[in-house]
């Protein structure tokens, strides 16, 4: 019988846990290039309609934009005024400030011009109590509302007890969009009224500091993954940054938004694909190849830190939440969820440990250097290689055409990126999953 | 193990190699695009001013067929560009243009190019310049066989034939109107509303000669859309239909359509159709043909117990001075207190709302 030494079983163990990568790296790269095809695909599908009809017509549906403010800073009050600023027949901007302290209050106030105004709530969602509601006096579809302090998802909920439109959006604060995005996300629940999402996403404008590159690239992976390769698979989730369209009475069957550490989106998209499959009919969700919003770029490595921590947080409080439909619900329980897990915590996980194990392999002596090098670099290079190849497949992106010596900026930041940037991001984007994945109990 | 990791070095330098290859190659036509486009902004002011001076009447065209030569797609695009922003004579003077300088025939071949982004810009310049009886004469067949393009947008894009007066043509862009989905559908529709007399003739008899229900709703819909006259004289049997959403289409449809005896007769059957939403939808319609045949009817819906068919009702007596407003007093005081309450509301909006003011005038 053969004796299993210790050199040898780390050397088997290393090999095995490089092979594992490897085929991550592949069926990453499968996965991206449907989302490519895709996209592609559905961009060909948008039509050019002329906008005054649907202005003007009573087949399309009213819109509640819903958003629970950060702050009272001039950020968000200038975003205020981009929202209500948007080109659509019937739609109000619900904001609502979760627990603000007085000069806050006094500050919106001040800034719209509110006045004391009454709503009687249409929904019976469970939420801390609101304790005023307000209307711009300007000529502007702004609504206030003032409520005790809780969370992001309870804030939302509040809003949705007050809005009584057919269709309601949500929008991230660091999220730059069109004029038109309504327009945009309208045409599909137009098309079909059965529409539950509509989500309009692209990447992030091109910067010149590394940051936003990375920043570039992790979209990039995110929208031609978990939007445009889930989509090719009828199981689209949401990602940073898009602006989505939500049918009101599908929120109010799912109960409302649930807390998560991160956003509300993908928790309620998973949701809401679970709900559909237990009545037996597909969630249908559509994806706007068009380019209607995109995450701002972020102007630190900080910035881009506190972005990836907060999606990640998302990811793992969604997944905390759903992971009864892993392998138990159709397409979304066979490929999104499993990949999300995969991507967002197997792999950082696999490759942090592959690194720790070459080093003890290499200071134990356990494995000849010249092969620890040669494995860590072929790893490394196939990292970089993925990365570039999906830098290739960027214009499948909605109005993603960079100016050739800005592509190659971005086909380099691949190496960068490879180069300690991924090692160090592994190891947080563990911390955030078991952060993210600690919910705290509801009020 | 050092074979397999050579071996997978390898691969990779080869995956690498490519890649070099695929970003020179994508860098390379990047930057021919962009050349080109700043090539065609730049001469865009100079195209401008040469076809505003065209189209103020000189009709000196040397300038504008040395740009043919130098910038034929970004002359041709400013062409079409124009086409909504002039009007009249120097429009007219346009579309001779673009025949004389061969693009409208260029559009006409490239319509039924294989490429689908070539189609799509040459049927949309096409559907820019159909407003011109030359283009449609030109153009009218190849935007009739795009109707059954396999592409959504190519198919919007050739109902602009439905611009031309020939009936054949109209016809089918209504017909694509009732087969397409339901986004196309509603920017089809408002621009089939000027040939309604001539739909009327054939193509929606023969549509609503169909007998499955949801395609009956689709088309009644269509016409309840246009809100115009339609030469329709007997509606009865799609009044009395056995789907409850045909015949609230068909009453809808009633106020637009003459009142004939079957079409009055249907009305007044709708008024005492046992599902509420279809004796709502005939009290609207006989509201708005304020036939003093229907106020007995109308009167009876306001004590059928339904609140919304009582209001509605009421609505309608109102638009009916004077019988209808003695009908309204008489029922303000009534012991049904659903009648009694849309009767009183409705005797309130007497006062302020227009109904009163029409009365006055």
């Amino acid at each position: 019988m053969p004796v299993v030494t210790l050199p040898l079983a780390a050397t088997v163990l290393l090999c095995l846990m490089c092979l594992a990568i490897l085929i991550a790296g592949v069926t990453k790269l499968v996965v991206v290039r449907r989302g490519a095809a895709h996209a592609e695909k559905e961009r060909l599908r948008i039509v050019a309609f002329d906008e005054n009809i649907l202005l003007a017509s009573d087949l399309v549906p009213d819109v509640s934009v819903i958003a629970v403010a950060p702050d009272a800073s001039e950020a968000t009050f200038r975003f205020v005024r981009q929202l209500v600023k948007l080109y659509f027949g019937r739609f109000e901007v619900m904001v609502v400030l979760d627990g603000p302290s007085s000069e806050d209050l006094e500050a919106w106030k001040r800034e719209f011009h509110l006045q004391p105004a009454v709503r009687v709530a249409a929904g019976t969602i469970p939420a801390k109590p609101v304790r005023g509601m307000y209307c711009s006096t300007e000529p502007i579809p702004l609504f206030v509302v003032d409520k005790q302090a809780g969370s992001e998802a309870d804030g939302l909920n509040a809003a949705l007890n007050l809005v009584t439109s057919r269709m309601v959006a949500m929008v991230d604060w660091d999220t730059e969009f069109s004029s038109d995005a309504l327009m945009r996300l309208i045409e599909p629940v137009i098309d079909d009224p059965q529409t539950a999402v509509s989500v309009g996403l692209a990447l992030p404008a091109p910067g010149k500091s590394l940051a936003s590159r990375i920043y570039r690239s992790e979209c990039l992976r995110n929208w031609l993954g978990r939007c445009a390769g889930l989509a090719a698979s009828d199981a689209i989730l949401s990602a940073p940054g898009a602006f989505i369209l939500f049918r009101r009475d599908a929120l109010v069957a799912a109960g409302g938004f649930r807390r998560t550490r991160g956003g509300c989106a993908l928790e309620m998209m998973l949701h809401l694909h679970k709900l559909a499959l237990d009545r037996g009919q597909p969630c249908r969700v559509r994806l706007i190849a068009d380019a209607i919003a995109r995450p701002a770029s972020p102007n630190s490595s900080r910035e881009l830190r506190k972005r990836l921590s907060r999606d990640q947080m998302e990811v793992a409080g969604a997944l905390r939440l759903h992971r009864k439909m892993m392998f138990a619900a159709g397409k979304v329980g066979d490929w999104a969820i499993p990949g999300l897990f995969c991507s967002r915590l197997l792999l950082p996980l696999l490759e942090t440990a592959t690194l720790i194990l070459a080093a003890v392999s290499l200071g134990m002596g356990w494995i000849n250097p010249l092969d620890i090098a040669l494995l860590m670099y072929g790893m490394v290079a196939f990292g970089i290689l993925v990365s570039m190849t999906m830098v290739l497949l960027e214009p499948a992106m909605p109005e993603a055409e960079l100016p050739a010596r800005e592509l190659g900026g971005f086909f380099l930041s691949a190496v960068w990126e490879h180069l300690g940037y991924r090692q160090l991001r592994n190891l947080r984007f563990i911390c955030d999953f078991a952060r993210g994945w600690r919910i705290r109990r509801p009020e | 193990m050092r074979l397999i990791l050579i071996g997978l070095l390898e691969a990779e330098a080869v995956w690498a190699l490519a890649l070099i290859v695929l970003l020179l190659g994508a860098m390379t036509m990047r930057k021919r695009n962009r050349r080109r486009r700043e090539r065609g902004e730049a001469a865009a002011p100079a195209i401008r001013e040469a076809l505003a001076v065209y189209m103020g009447g000189n009709s000196d065209v040397t300038r504008l067929r040395a740009f043919r030569k130098s910038h034929r797609l970004e002359l041709a695009r400013t062409i079409v560009r124009f086409q909504s922003r002039v009007g009249g004579a120097e429009r007219e003077r346009l579309v001779e243009l673009a025949l004389n300088f061969g693009f409208v025939e260029g559009w006409c071949l490239e319509a039924e190019s294989r490429s689908l982004e070539k189609r799509r810009e040459a049927l949309g310049n096409l559907a820019a310049l159909s407003h011109s009886p030359k283009v449609t004469r030109l153009a009218g067949e190849i935007q009739l066989r795009a109707l059954s393009d396999p592409d959504e947008q190519v198919r919007v894009q050739a109902c602009a034939l439905v611009y031309s007066d020939d009936p054949n043509l109209v016809s089918k862009g209504f017909e694509l109107a009732l087969t397409a989905s339901p986004l196309i559908r509603l920017q089809i529709a408002p621009q089939l509303r000027r040939h309604a007399a001539m739909l009327c003739e054939s193509a929606i008899p023969k549509a609503l000669r169909v007998g499955h229900a949801t395609e009956l709703v689709k088309v009644l819909r269509l016409l309840n859309s246009w809100e115009c006259h339609l030469p329709l004289a007997d509606l009865g049997d799609f009044a009395s239909h056995i789907d409850e959403g045909v015949r609230i289409q068909a009453i809808k449809l009633l106020a637009q359509a003459p009142p004939t005896v079957e079409n009055r007769r249907a009305l007044l059957d709708g008024l005492v159709d046992p599902d509420p939403r279809v004796a709502m939808a005939a009290a609207v319609s006989a509201g708005r043909l304020k036939l003093p045949a229907v106020l007995p009817r109308l009167s009876g819906c306001l004590r059928r117990g339904n609140e919304a068919l009582a209001h509605t009702a009421a609505a309608a007596l109102a638009a009916m001075p004077p019988l209808g407003w003695q009908s309204l007093k008489h029922y303000a005081n009534s012991g049904d207190p659903i009648a009694s309450a849309a009767a009183r509301q409705a005797l309130q909006s007497i006062q302020t709302g227009p109904a009163h003011l029409e009365e006055v005038a």
